[in-house]
Parts: structure tokens; C-alpha cells; sequence
């Protein structure tokens, strides 16, 4: 499990490492998005995703009633 | 014509793989009618996409949200969009490359064929939207031609009486099966994205049309050429298309056509992929207000691979996803959200209309 972290944390500094100087011109707001987003990833990638409940379970627990309400009256 | 192109990609690629067995499973033999019905929905969100951007110039969802509904209300309705691209876009990939390691790849593992996609993606869209467009333009032939190469090299297998009797039950099982390709048919609203970014805005509706149309027609030779093959066992397949390529052959030296089609759909699935992943980040940067969109290229590729694995244990598990929950969810970003902006953006239209014209009546 902490492989992938470290995986993860190869590939974010790779990332940094290579798009860091082409963004020196811009704004600030850019690079701290540009932040924000890899620490989110690093985060996620502390987790174990695949057996985790995702944003698909979100979604079927979100559209169950439709769902449900389709397939009794409709298939 | 590149924009049709794009289009055309991104609903078809996918679609030609799985389709036909969801279809299949509710409509029977007759699947080929439901494209055409859930075409319409590809219709009118082409229609809402575009009077929307006829409201807003040059402005995608992202930023005429905010000008509809107001900055924090436009906000949160970005955040959906954003969030809902950022997991079909998953999804695609998901699906993608479980098709590759089930069908061919049987011992490379997972991560390796979607990384190896996404960074592909990743180079394309870093080039800006004009090398995808030239992209989409030079594979749009590479896709499309083979397809219909190794159908008609099927024609041999062919057994006609497979679609009789038509409509057996009535028009209902045709019309419940047309509620997963119209999720499908959904994904046209990536069109809110491209259209600001138009040689000529004019021609934005044409060819949204047009690339809907060629997606039914596809989905409607695919389906059919399915049917005649494999009749009534289409719906016990996962992916009927490879079952019933593997039959062509042609004299007898042409045969194994489908590693052909599966270069085809790597192909498609290349370019659908780059579109939603190009979507996302411009999304993303205009959501964000950044100055250019490719800062966050990188970094959302690597949300991208957690997505495909957060929450999504096995194939069968995306393939239920898809036939049950998927579209209704599809619908309501792509089809709920936009009309819902498009009828408030007309209401104040006409509102600061009445209250230019009151003072000039008193």
C-alpha cells in the first residue's frame, strides 16, 4: 500500500520538477492550483481506492429511488 | 468539421463496444431502433448548448454559469460539471483498459495500460485544443474506415431473418433500451466547451447535428450488423462487437480482423478520452480563474488514475454502473443543468429587456 504512495509521490515530483520552471511567469494563482491539486493526489493516493466507497457509490446510493422506480415500472 | 469529428469520436468510441449488449438486453432483436430514439436527447442538447452560446459569445458552461445564476450558485453548479467529468472520464478509462486486458493484453497489469493512455492524453492536450482537433481530423478515417471494412467483410455471416419480427412488443422494449444509449448521446454537451472555440461560431449547430446523426447511424449499423451475426445472444455478450468481428474473414487470408479493431478502438478511445480530459482542465482553470490551462494538465492526469480505481472494484461492477445509473446521472448534468441555465438565462434576458423599455414608456 505505501508503494503506491511512493509511486505516486515519484511521479508528483517528476511532475514538479519539469513544470515548475515553464510556469515562473505566471500568476500566482496558477501555481497554487497547480499545488493543490498534486497534494490532492498524493492524499488519495494514501488511501485504498479500489475498495473504498467512491464517487460511484455515491451516485447509486444518489439515484437509487429513480433507478428502482424505473426498473419496477418501466423494464 | 475537426469539432463533428471530436464529437463523433467521443460518443461512438466507447459506445460500439458495449452498447449493443445493454441494448440488446432490454430491446432483443429490436435493438437497432433504440439509437435513433436516444439521438433525440443528443438533438435537443445540441440545441440547448447552442442557444446558450448564442446568449454568451465566446464563453463556456464554466463562465456563463456565473454570469446566470450568479457567482457562488455558478460555482457550484461548475463543481458538478467538473465532478461529473472528472469520474465518466475515469469510467472511459476504467473501461477502456479492462476491455484491452480482458480481450487481449491478459497479463499486463492495469495500471500500466491506463497510465501509458493518459500520458498520451496528457502530450496531446498539452499541445492546446488544435492539436487535438488535427488529431481527431487525422484518426477520424483511421477509425472509421476498418470499422466498416470488417462489417462488410461479414456480410457472408449475415442471417436477415434475425430482425423479424419487428417490434414484437410494441414500441416499449425499443424505448426502455434507449434510455442507456442516451447517456451516451449525453456526452455531445462536451460541446458547451468547444463551441467558444470556433473558427466559425456560426456553424457550431450544424455540425453538432451532424456528428449526433453519425453517431445513430453507426450505432445503428453496429447494432444490427450484431444482430444479424449473433441474434438473439448479443445480450450474453460483454462486448459483442469483438465476437462478431472475430467470425470475418475474407478468402481466407484476412482473417483475425479483430486486432484490427482493437487498434480502432484504442484509437477512439484516445480520442474521447483526450476530449473529456481536455474539458476537464479547461474547465478546471476557468473554474479556478487560472490564466492558462496547463499548469493543472498534469496534476488532474493523476486525479484522473485514482478516479479510475476510487470506488470501482471490477468490470461488472462499471458495466451495471452503466446500464442503471449512468444515464440518469448523464442526464441530469448534461441535459438538467443546461436547460435549467438556458431558462433563466432567457427569463432575465426578457426581464432587463422590460426594464429598458419601462422608462421609456413612462
Amino acid at each position: 500500500m505505501w508503494g503506491t504512495f511512493f509511486a505516486t509521490m515519484l511521479i508528483v515530483m517528476t511532475i514538479v520538477f519539469l513544470q515548475w520552471p515553464k510556469m515562473k511567469t505566471n500568476p500566482k494563482k496558477d501555481k497554487t492550483a497547480f499545488i493543490v491539486l498534486l497534494v490532492i493526489g498524493l492524499l488519495l493516493s494514501m488511501l485504498d481506492l479500489q475498495y473504498m466507497k467512491g464517487p460511484t457509490s455515491v451516485r447509486q446510493f444518489l439515484f437509487k429511488p429513480f433507478v428502482e422506480y424505473m426498473q419496477k415500472y418501466l423494464f | 468539421m475537426q469539432m463533428s469529428m471530436l464529437l463523433y469520436l467521443t460518443i461512438i468510441a466507447t459506445g460500439i463496444i458495449t452498447l449493443p449488449a445493454i441494448t440488446a438486453k432490454y430491446a432483443g432483436n429490436d435493438l437497432w431502433i433504440s439509437p435513433i430514439i436516444a439521438s433525440l436527447a443528443g438533438f435537443l442538447i445540441v440545441f440547448i448548448a447552442v442557444k446558450l452560446h448564442n446568449l454568451y459569445p465566446r464563453k463556456t458552461v464554466m463562465q456563463y454559469s456565473e454570469d446566470i445564476i450568479g457567482r457562488i450558485p455558478g460555482k457550484v453548479i461548475g463543481f458538478f460539471v467538473l465532478f461529473f467529468y472528472m469520474e465518466i472520464t475515469g469510467n472511459v478509462i476504467r473501461s477502456y483498459s479492462e476491455f484491452i486486458l480482458t480481450s487481449f493484453l491478459f497479463r499486463t497489469p492495469l495500471i500500466f495500460v491506463i497510465a501509458s493512455m493518459l500520458i498520451l492524453c496528457a502530450f496531446c492536450i498539452y499541445g492546446r485544443l488544435e492539436v487535438l482537433a488535427r488529431c481527431a481530423q487525422f484518426l477520424f478515417p483511421v477509425f472509421i474506415l476498418p470499422l466498416f471494412f470488417s462489417i462488410a467483410f461479414l456480410a457472408r455471416d449475415f442471417q436477415f431473418g434475425n430482425i423479424l419480427p419487428v417490434l414484437e412488443n410494441g414500441i416499449m422494449p425499443p424505448l426502455k433500451a434507449a434510455i442507456p444509449p442516451s447517456g451516451w448521446f449525453g456526452e455531445i454537451f462536451v460541446i458547451a466547451f468547444l463551441l467558444p472555440y470556433l473558427a466559425d461560431g456560426k456553424k457550431g449547430m450544424k455540425f453538432g447535428i451532424l456528428s449526433v446523426l453519425g453517431a445513430m447511424l453507426t450505432l445503428m449499423i453496429v447494432n444490427l450488423a450484431a444482430l444479424f451475426v449473433l441474434g438473439m445472444a448479443i445480450s450474453n455478450k460483454t462486448y459483442p462487437l469483438m465476437n462478431v468481428i472475430r467470425y470475418a474473414s475474407l478468402g481466407s487470408f484476412f482473417e483475425n480482423i479483430e486486432a484490427v479493431i482493437m487498434a480502432v478502438w484504442i484509437v477512439g478511445a484516445f480520442v474521447k478520452i483526450s476530449v473529456l480530459y481536455y474539458v476537464l482542465t479547461l474547465g478546471t482553470a476557468q473554474w479556478l480563474n487560472l490564466s492558462d490551462y496547463r499548469p493543472v494538465v498534469w496534476p488532474i492526469g493523476i486525479l484522473l488514475v485514482q478516479f479510475t480505481y476510487w470506488g470501482v472494484p471490477s468490470e461488472m461492477a462499471l458495466g451495471r454502473s452503466d446500464a442503471t445509473d449512468f444515464p440518469l446521472y448523464s442526464f441530469f448534468i448534461q441535459l438538467s443543468l443546461p436547460l435549467f441555465l438556458l431558462v433563466i438565462a432567457l427569463m432575465r434576458n426578457k426581464y432587463k429587456k422590460k426594464k429598458v423599455g419601462k422608462p421609456v414608456q413612462t
